[in-house]
């Protein structure tokens, strides 16, 4: 870290150098293929009159780059070529030779700040730690004391919710969109991309010694005449980076030896970007990982949030107002059934996309007569999970087609002890539906720890049919009233402990998936006004 | 010597419905020889419910009486109005939620406890009072089951 910010402030102090025009005379991209990883550099000639003298220059930011992407220096070339106005430079006032014509963007600076992230989640876990022991130990003087009032006043660990869930929502989120939605829209943009023919200038793979174990990444530089000027590339696909496996990039390799007369595909607007492989890949659903932190990070963030609401008396619903009370309430289904369908999609495609990159590597196996047979037979229940999933998501689907009831109570919400009307209208066709029946049911939940995970256990505890009927007539539209008994309880929120009341509704639908919603209702109590 | 502390309602009632006004007093002697006598101590009734069962204890207190610069022994009065949107004792298979009253003096932090039940219906409320045998089993997805059943 220590030599990232020195290298960070050294940067910071271009800010303060003199902006003068200056001239460019040449721009070229040296290419050195003896430099594996980064055999790429822009060289650059300007000058620049201070103080009446002129100065030359070849400097481009402070720090010498060599770089293992062609395209990024391409269209830097470019600009500085075409720059109508002149190209600014940037001059030491304490040594007028020193200047550069690019400082790096400060927000770079923010990379140092990366491993304060590890030492941020490091203090979180600490104190965690600290108030869960803290709680722990207050939990058992409490209990030692005799005292159960005692704990309400304990509310620790909102705090690290709080920082956790920011940093996996903002970690999580910028990995998702630069490794996976980045990758993924160029992949899609690609396939208006103009096939040009294209000239191999060498190809090879590289190898990226780590630690533990060395990754492989094919590096394939080649030519290409577009828009009359001879343009220059070492993008393969999409997909960054490098990984295990040298076998199969080797192959690709052998495909495109130096020389060779290939097809690339050019962007028609940009002809500095060109691409040898273009369209989807699946590996592009690798890049979609990190959305499960991102996700995860959005569950701590509610979790806080849901955590910190205080009511004048935490548990019973209150009318929203009297008018609401009293008047009737269009219920809305839990839960929603795009939303459903789109879960289950989500879900389906994370897991196809991942167990597809090991079937394209068995598939593979079997194409060159080498089967793999060991993958091959651990792949199986993970295949069978994945069409489990397709099959689940077809269901889903298909229920989205049926009808939907509208439920609209005439006390929008119903007190213990009162009278209720009921009513329902099929939205859709309800013909198709043979049997309707509309139940009330009262549910007790409770949320508890066992070992690492967060457990909810539910059980209805009340159950009263309000609407059960095969006369058509009867199916499309209707009225019911119902009573919920007084000695029974109202709607709760405790935080770990609820009582839902809801409406379940249940159309069969012979050969096709059933109509099946529920609706949560708020309860009052008693005499509640 | 260990403080007595006890709690007293009046007309030594244990049943309350909401929005009902809990009168009372509390009693407490004796002291803790190892506090200064001169030391101002405080202490605190309060009422509370909390829940007991298969989930994570939920506690709430809805009101406090403090009292400040309590000798060795004494006595104090207090009331206490069980706000209306309260939720009523009862007992589930899963949750169960209890109404009481703590007596807690500052410094020794021993409490006295005294359980009440707060119901409009002047009982403890079963939640499977109306359970026939039948009973649908609770589950969050459903596909396939017998038709016309819940699945």
């Amino acid at each position: 870290m220590y030599f990232v910010l020195s290298e960070f402030a050294d940067e910071a102090a271009t800010y303060q150098w003199t902006e003068t025009l200056c001239e460019i005379r040449s721009v070229n991209i040296e290419a050195n293929q003896k430099k594996e990883k980064s055999p790429f550099r822009l060289n650059i000639e300007y000058g620049y009159i201070v103080d009446g003298k002129n100065y030359t220059s070849t400097q481009y930011t402070l720090k010498e780059h060599w770089s293992g992407d062609f395209e990024p220096l391409a269209l830097k070339r470019k600009a500085l070529l075409n720059a109508a106005d002149g190209t600014v430079c940037f001059v030491n006032p304490k040594n007028p030779a020193e200047a550069v014509v690019k400082r790096e963007a400060l927000s770079k600076g923010l990379i140092a700040l990366f491993p304060l992230v590890f030492v941020v989640v490091g203090l979180a876990l600490a104190i965690g730690g600290f108030a869960s022991l803290r709680k722990t130990k207050a939990a058992k003087k409490n209990e030692r004391l005799g005292s159960i009032s005692n704990a309400a006043k304990d509310r620790g660990g909102r705090v690290v919710l709080l920082i956790m869930g920011v940093i996996f929502t903002l970690v999580g989120g910028g990995l998702s969109v630069f490794l996976g939605l980045v990758p993924l829209t160029r992949m899609m943009e690609s396939k208006q991309w103009v096939e040009t023919p294209c000239e191999v200038i060498w190809s090879r793979v590289i190898s990226h010694r780590g630690d533990d174990s060395t990754t492989y990444s094919i590096d394939i530089f080649y030519k290409y005449d577009f828009d009359g000027a001879e343009h220059r590339s070492n993008r393969y696909g999409f997909m960054t980076g490098s990984s295990s496996g040298r076998k199969g990039k080797q192959d690709v390799v052998r495909q495109y030896r130096k020389g060779s007369k290939k097809v690339c595909f050019v962007n028609p607007k940009i002809s500095e970007q060109a691409t040898l492989v273009r369209g989807f890949t699946p590996w592009v659903l690798l890049g979609l990982i990190p959305l499960v932190f991102f996700g995860a990070g959005i569950a701590m963030l509610i979790g806080w949030r849901r955590s910190g609401k205080k009511k004048a008396v935490r548990g019973i619903s209150e009318p929203d107002s009297i008018n609401e009370m009293r008047g009737p309430k269009t219920l809305k289904p839990g839960g929603g059934r795009i939303a459903g369908v789109l879960v289950v999609l989500f879900m389906a495609l994370f897991w196809n996309g991942i167990v597809s990159v090991f079937l394209v590597q068995v598939f593979d196996g079997f194409k060159r007569d080498r089967p793999e047979w060991f993958l091959t037979i651990f792949m199986i229940p993970f295949v069978i999970v994945g069409l489990i999933f397709i099959l689940f998501f077809l269901y889903k689907l298909l229920s989205l087609a049926n009808a939907r009831p509208e439920i609209t109570l005439d006390q929008g919400q119903p007190r213990l002890g009162e009278e209720t009307w009921l009513s329902w209208k099929i939205i859709g066709n309800a013909r198709r539906i043979s049997r309707f029946k509309i139940e009330v049911w009262g549910i007790e939940s409770a949320t508890y720890r066992r070992g690492t995970k967060t457990v909810t256990d539910k059980k209805v505890f009340f159950q009263r049919t309000l609407a059960d009927s095969v006369d058509g007539g009867d199916i499309a539209s209707g009225r019911a009233q119902f009573q919920l008994p007084e000695d029974l309880v109202p709607s709760m929120n405790l935080g770990s402990n609820d009582i839902i009341w809801q409406i379940k509704v249940n159309g069969d639908i012979p050969f096709f998936p059933d109509v099946q919603d529920s609706y949560k209702i708020e309860v009052l109590p008693v005499g509640f006004s | 010597m260990a403080i007595e502390r006890k709690i007293f309602t009046e007309l030594d009632n244990r049943v309350f419905v909401p929005g009902e006004e809990i009168s009372g007093r509390v009693e407490w002697s004796g002291g803790d020889s190892s506090v200064d006598p001169n030391k101002q101590v405080s202490a605190e009734v309060r009422l509370f419910f909390y829940t007991s069962g298969k989930g994570s204890r939920d506690v709430e207190i809805v009101a406090t009486h403090r009292m400040e610069g309590i000798g060795e022994s004494g006595e104090s009065e207090f009331r206490m109005k069980i706000p209306e949107a309260s939720p009523p004792s009862f007992s589930g298979q899963l949750v169960s939620l209890e109404w009481a009253l703590e007596f807690q003096i500052e410094t020794s932090g021993e409490t006295e406890r005294c359980e009440i039940t707060v119901s409009p219906t002047g009982q403890e409320i079963s939640l499977y009072k109306y359970d026939d045998g039948n009973l649908p089993k609770y589950t969050d997805f459903a596909i396939g089951g017998k038709k016309g059943q819940w699945k």
